[in-house]
């Protein structure tokens, strides 16, 4: 048998291979080409694919074109007419290729085969995130296309210092994930454990992002110590101060590591508007968070432990308020938390037409009908009206402070104010017991002296607030 | 490990449940004010309450004021009879006051505040008057300011512009004062007036207890000489002879006053320094007068020497009396405890140092009548 019976053999058994492989996939194309030197089958998906290119640029000038020679690197060279071409080396890199978009051309006259990239997705546009509404800033929000989110950091930082490191994660689904930090901001003790925790994952798919998050997270805890974003300019903003970013394909969130506490309190705008303004509702914020965690179990136990600190018309006029409820007052504030959380889970879930009316029906529902029903006194609708409300100030807190109200209540409930006290310290001591990637959860808090953190409670100038976090000291 | 401290916590949360349990804001009757009398060996115990209810008639939540009656051998007793006639459980924690007749306060306070020393919930930051009058009458009073005795007498006492209470009228302020020096004690009495048809409950004595015992009433007239003498004015308006015109009177209202007070001993006298700084504006004047320089210096010397010789007069009147309001024992104590001497009082006499400054000019600031 000569040589090019063997690579005619070879490519035959190669296509039907792939075949195999690809069987049951309606969309996946194989196109025959004659050439002057023999066949040539294109591989491709046509709904990932940019069938201009594929046509003009690949089937055209192998159809057209004089082959002179059987190397492949001549036919990258001379013959394909795409951007990006390159050699495979194994079948699986080929089904890998065809399967993300691009198209794999196999050849009867030589054994080797090659890509060329072609892909070309239907993806959302670029719009403004829903989570992260600003006043002033970017209205550029990340999408589900790794290439576009990854453009949209790159034109904001043009610098050899950014970078992007590319892993595959899922053993079937190959997800695309990128690990983007600045380097010499960003610490190597960092790096390395991100690096680490994203090759350790032994998942088969990878739909989204977070996967990647929950592999971060070091402890069992209801509040998160992974950040996350769907603004590009917060994203840099992060790595500026020294923090890594985890990109994964079709994720319209940048996983940000370390996540500190007091990174919840914070809105873009607040580096986008007067600091003075956007100091004082940051106070706002942080009363909003104290609210929502302890009014309802301070609520509770000063309702049915501790009368005296009451001042006596406000008693009297919260006995009033009570007098038709026939439950205890622990039943009636766990009955209205859990009306709202009903609330808010069918607002969400509903489409917003619906859930526009569905609000409105569930404010009358909590604000008329479960008082008017003797369900409720109206003075624990408003306590936890505000408390629910209060919530939605600081929403990457939401279900870590609703689960730690409910934890707080059931001890207010218990023992009245030192249950109050106990289940406030409790959760001081879980905050406190968190780390984020390593580093503690709580800082600066206790941790002043050892980063250089100078966004706390209230902002300063943005020259002054803007440097790395890791490197105490340093100036801007 | 972290388990175990858990666990521990939880179960000495359950543990901790000491003088206090669950109870629910609306299974309440509050108490807004409690007046005790002394009848025939035993305490008769009235409590005006707050009591909240659902109307069944209007369907709507209510609350109304109830009044209760006990008596018993203790205070204790009478006020563990209350629950016998109310349907929730009857809460002192909002009680405002405590007042107490004046046949029981002459009997002694001693057993009466019993009850509060040993009862865990009642507030001892409640105020104390005594009653001169007849306590049904007072529980059956309807004053139009309020709904409730207790509330109403609460802002009256807290009211800065009534002058006449007395630093000792709350029971913490009345437990410490009980104690010390020559144990004696004044709070303020109250009465029911009738004036132009309507019930009224004044402020405008004072009495005066010792070892817990009332032996005394002081008059309204003394009450002021009183506090400038204790550091106690908050408002006051004195009226003397006008000293520019030599005739009608003049009112100087008193804005501010600081009185420092000193003791000195020789071993055979105790010499009272009162030292009384106050500020004060023109109130008014029954005849017309040029108000200059020299008339504010002349009005200055006027409320200077009416003071003056109110203060001396009152010493001498309670000294006479061998009533030591003035603290002079407890002043003998601090300053000199190598000294013991039985009664101080009886060998004091006393210093008064006045200095007004009379505020004010003749020019009208504004004209807005």
């Amino acid at each position: 048998m000569g040589t090019q019976q063997i690579i005619l053999q070879k490519y035959k058994k190669r296509l039907a291979d792939i075949k195999k492989r690809c069987h049951g996939t309606f969309d996946i194309t194989f196109r025959r080409l004659e050439t002057n030197l023999g066949e040539v089958t294109i591989i491709f998906i046509d709904n990932m694919s940019n069938m201009d290119l594929i046509t003009e640029h690949i089937v055209e000038p192998l159809i057209t074109k004089h082959i002179a020679h059987h190397d492949i690197h001549y036919m990258m060279r001379e013959i394909i007419e795409v951007g990006i071409v390159e050699e495979v080396m194994t079948e699986e890199d080929a089904i890998q290729h065809i399967l993300t978009g691009h198209t794999v051309v196999l050849f009867s006259f030589t054994d080797k085969y090659a890509y060329c990239e072609t892909k070309s997705y239907s993806g959302r546009v670029i719009e403004e995130p829903m989570s992260e509404a600003v006043i002033k800033g970017s209205r550029e929000g990340f999408v589900e296309n790794l290439e576009d989110n990854i453009c949209l950091i790159r034109r904001r930082v043009k610098s050899h210092k950014l970078k992007f490191e590319k892993l595959s994660i899922g053993s079937n689904s190959h997800t695309n994930v990128v690990l983007t930090y600045l380097e010499g901001e960003a610490p190597d003790q960092l790096l390395d454990y991100i690096r680490q925790r994203l090759c350790d994952m032994e998942v088969e798919y990878l739909p989204g992002s977070y996967y990647i998050d929950e592999r971060l997270q070091e402890k069992r805890s209801f509040l998160d110590t992974i950040g996350y974003t769907e603004k590009p300019d917060v994203a840099v903003a992060l790595m500026t101060e020294g923090r890594a970013l985890v990109l994964a394909d079709n994720s319209p969130f940048a996983i940000t590591a370390p996540h500190f506490f007091i990174e919840n309190f914070s809105v873009a705008d607040d580096y986008y508007l007067n600091k003075y303004t956007q100091n004082y509702f940051k106070l706002i914020r942080w009363t909003a968070f104290f609210i929502s965690l302890l009014l309802p179990g301070i609520y509770l136990a000063i309702m049915t432990y501790h009368f005296k600190l009451v001042p006596t018309v406000l008693a009297f006029r919260l006995a009033v308020t009570r007098a038709g409820v026939p439950f205890p007052t622990v039943v009636e504030v766990g009955i209205m938390m859990f009306f709202f959380q009903v609330l808010r889970e069918a607002g969400i879930r509903l489409p917003r037409p619906i859930g526009s009316a569905l609000s409105i029906v569930g404010a009358l529902i909590l604000g008329d009908a479960a008082v008017g029903a003797g369900l409720t006194s109206q003075i624990t609708v408003l306590i936890i009206a505000l408390s629910s409300i209060s919530l939605f100030l600081n929403p990457k807190l939401y279900g870590g402070v609703v689960l730690w109200s409910n934890i707080i209540i059931f001890f207010s409930s218990v023992l009245g104010l030192p249950g109050f006290y106990v289940g406030f310290i409790l959760f001081c001591s879980h905050i406190a017991g968190l780390t984020s990637c390593g580093y503690p959860f709580l800082y600066p808090m206790g941790t002043f002296k050892k980063f250089g953190f100078k966004d706390l409670l209230i902002r300063g100038d943005l020259r002054e607030v803007s440097g790395n976090i890791f490197k105490r000291g340093k100036k801007p | 490990m972290r388990k175990l401290l858990l666990a521990i916590i939880i179960v000495g949360s359950g543990l901790l449940t000491s003088c206090f349990s669950y109870k629910d804001i609306n299974g309440m009757i509050f108490i807004t004010a409690l007046v005790v009398d002394h009848v025939d060996g035993e305490f008769v115990l009235y409590a005006e309450a707050f009591h909240s209810y659902r109307s069944n008639k209007t369907n709507t939540e209510m609350g109304e004021r109830v009044v209760y009656a006990s008596n018993g051998v203790t205070t204790f007793d009478a006020a563990r009879k209350f629950s016998q006639k109310s349907s929730y459980t009857i809460d002192y924690t909002q009680n405002k006051v405590v007042i107490v007749t004046q046949r029981a306060a002459e009997k002694g306070l001693k057993n009466i505040l019993d009850l509060y020393e040993r009862y865990q919930d009642a507030l001892i930051r409640s105020h104390i008057l005594i009653l001169e009058g007849d306590p049904k009458a007072l529980m059956e009073i309807k004053i139009k300011e309020d709904e409730y005795i207790g509330l109403y007498l609460y802002q009256l006492m807290e009211n800065p512009e009534i002058g006449v209470t007395n630093a000792q009228d709350r029971i913490n302020q009345f437990y410490n004062a009980r104690l010390m020096g020559d144990k004696i004690t004044v709070v303020s009495m109250l009465t029911i007036r009738d004036e132009l048809g309507e019930h009224k409950l004044v402020l405008d004595k004072s009495a005066i207890l010792k070892d817990d015992k009332l032996v005394q009433v002081m008059e309204y007239e003394d009450i002021l000489a009183y506090h400038f003498l204790i550091d106690e004015v908050k408002i006051a308006s004195i009226a003397f002879p006008n000293p520019v015109t030599n005739n009608g009177k003049v009112v100087v209202d008193v804005l501010k006053s600081k009185t420092k007070t000193d003791l000195e001993f020789d071993g055979q006298r105790i010499r009272l320094i009162k030292r009384i700084k106050s500020r004060t504006k023109l109130g008014g004047v029954q005849m017309p007068m040029a108000f200059d320089l020299n008339t504010a210096r002349a009005l200055e010397k006027g409320t200077n020497e009416v003071i003056k010789a109110n203060c001396e007069a009152l010493f001498y009147k309670y000294k006479d009396d061998d009533v030591d309001i003035f603290d002079v024992k407890e002043i003998m104590m601090r300053k000199y405890p190598q000294y013991n001497i039985e009664n101080p009082l009886k060998i004091t006499e006393i210093v008064v140092e006045v200095d007004t400054n009379l505020e004010g000019s003749d020019n009208i600031t504004d004209f807005i009548r």
